[in-house]
Formats: structure tokens, sequence, C-alpha cells
């Protein structure tokens, strides 16, 4: 997974349904490990910031 | 360098679950460290911040300070997809209880402060990065902190950080939310709206699959003005109908001051929300209103229980789970069932359809009923629909 940092608000949204534990979002940063991509978080981030 | 720190309750997370477990947890006499990885607590707002006025007793305040108070709600309004409108705002109000649309940057930071005061030590900018157990008992936090690490051990871990918690993982307990049960969201403070002091409801599934869009008045002409959608039930995002609702006539002239964004789990709460030396509460439980998406409320009432269950534990000198399992009974009996009841509405509510969305409006723009709450509403409904009748069953009995 991929993300666009100039469209992600740093909200969690990704990281509360991704059943790998992939994504960390701390107070400035988002981190994505790589995964398999599975696609939940793309579709659950509000603002489309996430790509494959 | 790092910092190595012990205590008997460790929180994480100082949102209103986690301020209000800090502050019960230390005014029963515990030690207690709370950490957030913000550097101001309230900051940014992820919510609508609307709440019913029996949050207060939860608080153990008679009335609600005046700062954190940006409007009273005494007008609701919900617009079904062809536009049937519904006022909920005659004699059907003299019953109604009053909620609030609070100030949350106020309302999250003077929590905090009242568990500071209560003798809880906060420490800000300290994020929870992974734990661990250790022998005798105790459970470890690694924490960063301004670039250093920081050592924490505890008797009882709180975690309370929220939707994405990942505190619980390391302890045992899965905390995944399932897309179908994640409302996705993003809302703008606006300024320049035009208002009449109701809070609106718009929904559809061109408006809002799954969930919808809110206008709740902060003031004169401002407003949150969002949206929350179920994202298993459309390819596009949350963003993408929030700025389609902008562009209606509703909103024309309306200017954004603020922007936010987050996910509400709407799903029941996690079955065990506690574990060996762990409790979770608020967001990080799932004991949220999936029906509203509501979290405020729960979170400080699961917080309140959990800060005193933790304290009573150490107390007794027992922090194992069959310890700690009077929290869950405690929630469980207060709003359990509830919160049970609510989930069931809102399978029904994604079930509905446009044409059943409209003829519930018209149902409930025929009906009285006793007091606005989000069941009462759901009970008149139901009982001048009979097509509606069977989907809401549930909630005759
Ligand atoms: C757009 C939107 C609108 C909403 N509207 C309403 C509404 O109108 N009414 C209502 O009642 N509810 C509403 N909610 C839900 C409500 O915001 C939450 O249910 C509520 O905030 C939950 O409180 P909490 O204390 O459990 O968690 P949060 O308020 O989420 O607090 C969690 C805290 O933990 C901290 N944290 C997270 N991870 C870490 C870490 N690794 N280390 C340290 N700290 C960490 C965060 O910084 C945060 O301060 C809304 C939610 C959203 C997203
Ligand atoms: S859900 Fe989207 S906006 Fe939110 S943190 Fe993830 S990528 Fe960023
Ligand atoms: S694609 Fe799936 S596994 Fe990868 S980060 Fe997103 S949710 Fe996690």
């Amino acid at each position: 997974m991929n993300v666009n940092k100039e469209l992600c608000m740093l909200c969690q949204t990704c990281a509360a349904v991704c059943p790998s534990g992939a994504i960390e979002v701390t107070e400035m940063d988002i981190i994505l490990t790589k995964c398999t991509p599975c696609g939940l978080c793309a579709r659950a981030c509000p603002m489309g910031a996430l790509y494959e | 360098m790092s910092e190595h720190l012990t205590c008997d309750v460790l929180v994480v997370g100082l949102g209103p679950g986690g301020s209000t477990a800090a502050r019960f947890a230390a005014e029963a006499g515990a030690r207690v460290i709370a950490i957030d990885k913000r550097a101001e607590i309230g900051t940014p707002v992820q919510c609508a911040e609307a709440v019913s006025e029996g949050i207060l007793a939860h608080l153990g305040l008679s009335a609600p300070k005046d700062r954190w108070i940006t409007w009273k709600v005494a007008h609701v309004r919900l617009v079904s997809p062809s536009n049937i409108v519904v006022n909920l705002d005659d004699e059907r109000v003299s019953k109604m209880k009053f909620g609030y649309v609070l100030d949350r940057k106020v309302f999250d930071k003077d929590l905090a402060t009242m568990a500071a005061d209560a003798g809880a030590e906060l420490r800000l900018k300290t994020r929870f990065v992974s734990g661990e157990r250790l022998e005798g008992g105790l459970v470890r936090a690694h924490a960063r902190h301004f670039g250093q690490d920081v050592v924490i051990d505890a008797k009882v871990i709180i975690a309370a950080d929220g939707v994405a918690s990942r505190v619980g993982p390391y302890f045992g307990v899965k905390t995944v939310v399932p897309l179908k049960h994640m409302e996705s969201c993003v809302q703008y403070e606006m300024t320049n709206v035009s208002l009449d002091g109701a809070i609106e409801f718009y929904f559809g599934k061109d408006v809002a699959p799954g969930g919808y869009v809110w206008v709740f008045p902060k003031g004169e002409s401002k407003a949150n003005v969002g949206i929350g959608i179920i994202p298993s039930l459309t390819d596009r995002h949350a963003k993408d109908y929030l700025d389609a609702f902008l562009a209606s006539d509703r909103m024309k002239g309306a200017r954004v001051v603020e922007i936010n964004a987050g996910g509400v789990p709407v799903c029941r709460p996690l079955k065990e929300t506690f574990a060996d030396n762990l409790l979770l509460v608020g967001d990080a439980a799932r004991v949220v209103n999936p029906l509203t998406g509501g979290g405020i409320a729960t979170a400080i009432e699961s917080g309140k229980y959990a800060g005193m269950a933790a304290a009573k534990a150490v107390a007794e000198g027992r922090t194992d789970r069959a310890a700690l399992a009077a929290y869950q009974d405690e929630w469980q009996a207060s709003f359990g069932k509830r919160l049970e009841l609510f989930y069931k509405a809102q399978q029904v509510l994604t079930s509905m359809s446009d044409a059943e969305l409209d003829d519930a409006a018209t149902a409930l723009g025929k009906c009285g009923f006793e007091s606005i709450s989000e069941l009462e509403l759901l009970k008149a409904v139901a009982k001048t629909n009979m097509k509606l009748l069977l989907k809401f069953r549930t909630f005759l009995t």
C-alpha cells in the first residue's frame, strides 16, 4: 500500500481496519509496512489517500 | 538515554475515556501515569461534539461548565432521501431531554486537567509503541517521548487509545474493526451557515451510504457539517460525499474554517474488555452507540468504571483477569443492553432502501411520542408503518 501524504489527515481509520497491523499513525506521520495488499485500508480512508 | 518509570495504573490515551479513567483511579488512591501522543489534548478534534445531558452525572457534576457548551439542542430535524423533512420541535419536545454540542478542544482539556488535579501524572507527546508482560504480574509499556525511549511498568494498563488501539494486541486482545463496522467520517467546521437552531440529519444512499450527513450548530451561523459512511457499501470516500453535500443549496454561502477526519467503530463492544492487568475503555473497547456513532458518553462512563476497578484491584493486590472482570459487569449493567439494541437498529438502518427511509420519515411526521430518544423514534416509525414493522420488531418488545 502507498499513501499520498498530501491527502492524509492522520486520522487512523486505516490503522483500525488493517488486519495485519501494517499501519502506524503517529502524531506527525503515517508509516506503512510491507503487506499483502487486501485493500481494506484504502476503502476505509475517508480522504481517499491510500492506493496500491 | 531512556527513562524508567513505575506506577500502579498506566492510562494510554487522554481522550474523554482515558482522562476520566485516570481521574477516578487517582481519586481512589492509585499512583497513575497517563500518556498521550498528542502535544495538546483535544486537538485536532475528531468529533461532531454532540452529547446528551446524561454524561454530567458520570462526571460527578450537576451542571456543565459554560465553556464546554457551544449549543443547547432543542430541535431535531431529519431529512429523508426525497427531502421529506421531519421536524421534532413541537409538543414532542416538551419531554425531550436536552443535549449539547460541545467544544471538545475545551472539554477534553478540562477532563485531562481534572485528572491531573486528582493526582495523575500526565505525560504528553508520549506515544505507546509496544507492551509486554513481566514476571510477578507486572506489565511494561515502551513509549517514545521527544526522541527518547520511556519504559513504564504498571500493575494495570488502561487502553484508552481510541479507534486504532494498539495496546490490546500486545496483551492478547484483538481490536481490528471489520470494514462493514467502520464508520468513515469527515467533517468541516463551517461559518456563514444558514441555521435555525436545529441539529440536522440527512439520510440516503446517495447522501451517505450506511450513515448520515450532520449539521450541528455551534453558534448563530457556525456549525459542524460532517458525514459518516460505511465504506463497504460504496467505492467512493467519505470526503467525496461530503463535498457533494457542500455543493448543495443547503450549504450555499457557507465557508470552511476547519477540517477533521476520523473513524468510529460501529460494531458490538469487544467480547472481553478486560484481561490480566488490562482494561479497555471507550473507542478502544468499541463501546460506542452504533446507531448514532456517539461515543463520548460511553467513553466517559466506561473510563470511570475502569479507573475505579483498576484502583480497587491494585489496593487489593490482585490484578489478574478475575480481579478485573467486575469492570465489564459494571458497564454491561449500565448500558450494555442499550448498545445491543442500537447495534440491531444500525443493522436495520443500513439495510433500508431510500424508499423505506422516505416511508419512515412520512410515518414519523405523523406520529406523536413520549420522548425523543433514538429508541422512541424507531418504535414510532415501526408502529405506524406495517412494512417496517417486520424490520423493527426487536424494538417493540
Ligand atoms: C467525525 C466524528 C464525529 C463524531 N461525532 C460524535 C458526536 O457527535 N458525539 C459523540 O458522542 N461521539 C462522536 N464521535 C465519537 C467520539 O469522538 C469518540 O467515541 C470518543 O472520542 C471516544 O473517546 P475515547 O476517549 O475512547 O478515545 P479518543 O477520544 O479517540 O482518544 C484517544 C486518545 O488516545 C491517544 N492515542 C492514540 N494512540 C496513542 C498511542 N499509541 N500512544 C499514546 N496516545 C495515543 C490519542 O491521541 C487520543 O488523544 C465522533 C467521531 C468522529 C470520528
Ligand atoms: S485513513 Fe486515510 S487520512 Fe486517515 S490516517 Fe489513514 S491514510 Fe491518512
Ligand atoms: S492493504 Fe490490508 S494489510 Fe495492507 S496496510 Fe492496508 S489493510 Fe493492512
